[in-house]
């Protein structure tokens, strides 16, 4: 550990190399961040017969921070790091933040990696589109990949404003080999391979590609409004057939278990890849506050090679503070709806691309993927409370589901955790899928329940 | 939010002769008419008068929690405040300890006609959240103070009674009672021992909705600044219905540093430091 952190002292005198000749009074680094011991339960017998129940790791999360006397330049340098017994792609690291930050009155400059949050929904983060999910770290989509990227934000009676050139694009990883949240497709009995090294773009720049994002915000009393747009590639991608065991196709189509070329490609399909498709989204959020009542909108509209689509999810949040008879906890009542039109999009031609298969196997039939599996929560209702018991230990949980008005398909969420002393924080989080049918996007996740103990020690 | 002027606000909550059953029985204008209403209403206009002008303050607040067992727990805040002439304060609060929630920052707008505009800043996720809740009453941070005792004060948000004169260490004290106007306070009313010489606030004890004594809380060692606004750096609130207490301590303090309105924005809470 000493030895990590004094490798990032390297490496943040290096970054603040230049500003040292600057005349700018240097003071202390701020040390900081926390290692944590997890512990992950998976309750249901695996789908897949590799997959394993039980994964412990560690993760390591410094922070290194420098701000000037006057409080105007700021670099901030902030690694993470998971070591896991998996053997798949859970041990991983990431560079969250290292970036420059120069602050004028009303203006603002930043360079390097970063994050930005935009949003104001509690059961779906739609507009937040700047930073890649790091959806191996976490199921709850909260935890994010550093971004690069260039800053400029402005702040003045007329709003704030905020500019950004992205100048890499961060690819999603998904969770492979022994560990739950594999995929396959339907017709087929064991989970399909995500292979990391086959990706295909749409922007001819690849993840190279020159992405840029704005946003203006203003509050008009209680009203807060937000509007934002985006330019470049999708952080969500498609899977799509990527390799193809042929002899395994031909099996299947002559011992009839698949009847036409198509299924019998699916059904000998050997890895999956992602394919980022280009974007133009524009983003609208809205929160408006009645006494103890918030109402929030956020909504997004896409527009894609392969088909524009709508989505927004709505809906209040009301907090009950100081409740007596729960000893003076705040309990917070969260209720959105969710939505979006999102259609089935044709992968044909970017699966013949991968696969370098011939058009003539398909047979003039179409590899489609549904709508619904794209974007599932089409028509779905969320119902969470969150417990904040305002204790010496600032104890706090968060319970929410998700329903499917369609499919029925249940989420289930807790997240709870308390402090032990001054600097050990232990969590408890748990996700649960119910009444998951073959038409859910989650039929292959449908035993992924997941139950994990984290303890953190922050220093 | 700013602890400190919360606690030497507290000073103008006090001042009036009437008595508390006639403040009860008579409405507020025919307060108004009572001596000791009005003679309160000028301390507090007076002592408000003498308190302007410290533009912004910079502090360090340290706080422990004790239980009633005596188990101890510490805190650590950096405070930011500007005053705002025509209307409550702005204070800006980032916690530095517990470490697990380092980075926080609570900013607040505090109003005199309509309830405070508050926003929290969570570092893990870089989101911003408007706090929505008109009752201030909760907990801060696990303490013996509520978000309600750390609030900006006016004397608008009072009625007033005064009680008596009373000795006070080496000074001699105003003994004011004050009544919350605001529905959502969590108490019925205070009494506050307030010195003649500067009118600080000594002592206030805090009566909850059953009319019981809730809480008291004494201030020390106060210190001159600028050669007119006097700042304490100790000050204790003990429960005396569940025998915890919290202290707090200020350290480094510093009036008129030259804060903006800028460094109270939202957009700013994600580099507060």
């Amino acid at each position: 550990m000493s030895a990590l952190f004094s490798r990032c002292k390297e490496l943040l005198a290096f970054a603040m190399a230049p500003l040292a000749l600057s005349p700018v009074a240097l003071s202390e680094i701020d040390k900081s961040g926390y290692i944590e011991a997890e512990f992950r339960y998976y309750p249901s017998e695996a789908l897949f017969e590799n997959q394993d129940r039980f994964f412990y790791s560690l993760g390591i999360a410094p922070e290194l921070e420098w701000t000037s006397e006057d409080e105007s330049h700021q670099v901030t340098f902030k690694p993470f790091g998971r070591f896991s017994s998996s053997e798949g792609n859970r041990t991983h690291a990431d560079i969250r933040e290292f970036y420059y930050l120069y602050a004028g009155t009303g203006w603002q400059i930043e360079a390097g990696i970063n994050k930005v949050y935009w949003g104001v929904a509690e059961s779906a983060h739609l507009v937040d589109v700047i930073n890649q999910t790091d959806v191996v770290e976490a199921f709850n989509g909260e935890e994010k990949l550093g971004q690069p990227l260039i800053g400029l934000g402005l702040e003045n009676a007329y709003g704030n404003f905020d500019f950004y050139i992205l100048p890499y694009f961060r690819k999603r990883e998904l969770t492979t080999y022994d560990e739950p949240y594999l995929i396959s497709f339907p017709s087929k009995e064991e989970a399909t391979n995500v292979d990391k090294d086959k990706v295909s773009f749409e922007s001819k720049n690849n993840e190279s590609n020159i992405d840029l994002a704005a946003r203006w915000a203003q509050s008009f009393n209680d009203l807060d409004v937000g509007i934002s747009v985006f330019h470049g590639i999708d952080r969500e991608a498609l899977l799509i057939p990527a390799n193809v065991d042929m002899g395994k196709a031909q099996q299947a189509l002559d011992d009839g278990i698949v009847q036409s070329n198509a299924e019998a490609l699916i059904y000998g399909l050997d890895t999956l890849a992602l394919y980022y498709q280009n974007l133009t989204q524009v983003g609208l959020e809205l929160q408006y506050l009645y006494d103890d009542l918030i109402f929030k909108f956020e909504g997004t509209s896409k527009y894609q090679t392969k088909g524009n689509y709508l989505s927004y999810a709505t809906g209040i949040e009301y907090t009950f503070a100081d409740v007596d008879a729960l000893m003076g906890a705040d309990v917070g009542i969260l209720v959105e709806y969710l939505w979006n039109n999102r259609k089935s999009i044709n992968i044909t031609e970017e699966s013949l691309a991968l696969t370098g298969l011939p058009e003539t196997l398909f047979n003039g039939q179409q590899l489609i993927m549904e709508g619904t599996l794209l974007s599932p929560f089409e028509n779905d209702v969320f119902i969470g409370t969150r417990f904040n018991l305002n204790n010496v230990d600032s104890t706090q949980f968060v319970a929410g589901i998700i329903h499917d008005l369609e499919t029925h398909t249940q989420m289930s969420t807790f997240e709870g955790s308390t402090r032990i002393g001054d600097s050990v924080r232990i969590s408890i989080n748990a996700y649960f899928l119910t009444n998951v049918e073959k038409n859910s996007a989650f039929y292959f996740s449908r035993r992924d329940d997941m139950v994990e103990f984290k303890t953190a020690w922050f220093f | 939010m700013d602890v400190l002027k919360g606690l030497q606000k507290q000073a103008f909550k006090g001042f009036a002769t009437g008595l508390l059953s006639l403040s009860v029985l008579f409405s507020h204008a025919d307060n108004s008419a009572l001596p000791g209403f009005t003679k309160g209403l000028e301390i507090a206009h007076k002592q408000k008068e003498r308190d302007k002008g410290w533009v912004d303050s910079q502090s360090e607040m340290k706080m422990i929690l004790r239980s009633a067992s005596g188990k101890e727990n510490t805190r650590f805040i950096k405070l930011k405040s500007l005053e705002v002439p025509t209307d409550g304060d702005k204070s800006l609060m980032v916690f530095e300890q517990p470490k697990d929630v380092a980075g926080t920052a609570f900013l607040t707008f505090s109003h005199i006609e309509k309830a405070d505009d508050q926003w929290i800043y969570l570092p893990a996720l870089k989101r911003i959240k408007r706090i929505a809740s008109k009752k201030k009453t909760g907990s801060f941070m696990g303490s013996e103070f509520s978000f309600e005792d750390l609030s900006s004060f006016a004397v608008e948000k009072y009625d007033f009674n005064y009680l008596r004169d009373e000795k006070c260490g080496e000074e001699t004290c105003f003994v004011v009672e004050s009544f919350p106007k605001d529905k959502y306070s969590g108490y019925t009313r205070l009494i506050s021992w307030i010195d003649q010489s500067h009118y600080r606030v000594h002592k206030i004890e805090f009566y909850d909705k059953k009319k019981a004594l809730l809480k008291v809380m004494t201030v020390k060692n106060y210190e001159l600044h600028g050669d007119k606004f006097w700042r304490p750096t100790h000050s204790i609130m003990e429960n005396k219905q569940t025998g915890k207490a919290t202290e707090m301590f200020w350290q480094n303090m510093r009036l008129s540093t030259g804060l903006k309105p800028e460094d109270f924005s939202k957009n700013n809470l994600k580099r507060a430091k």
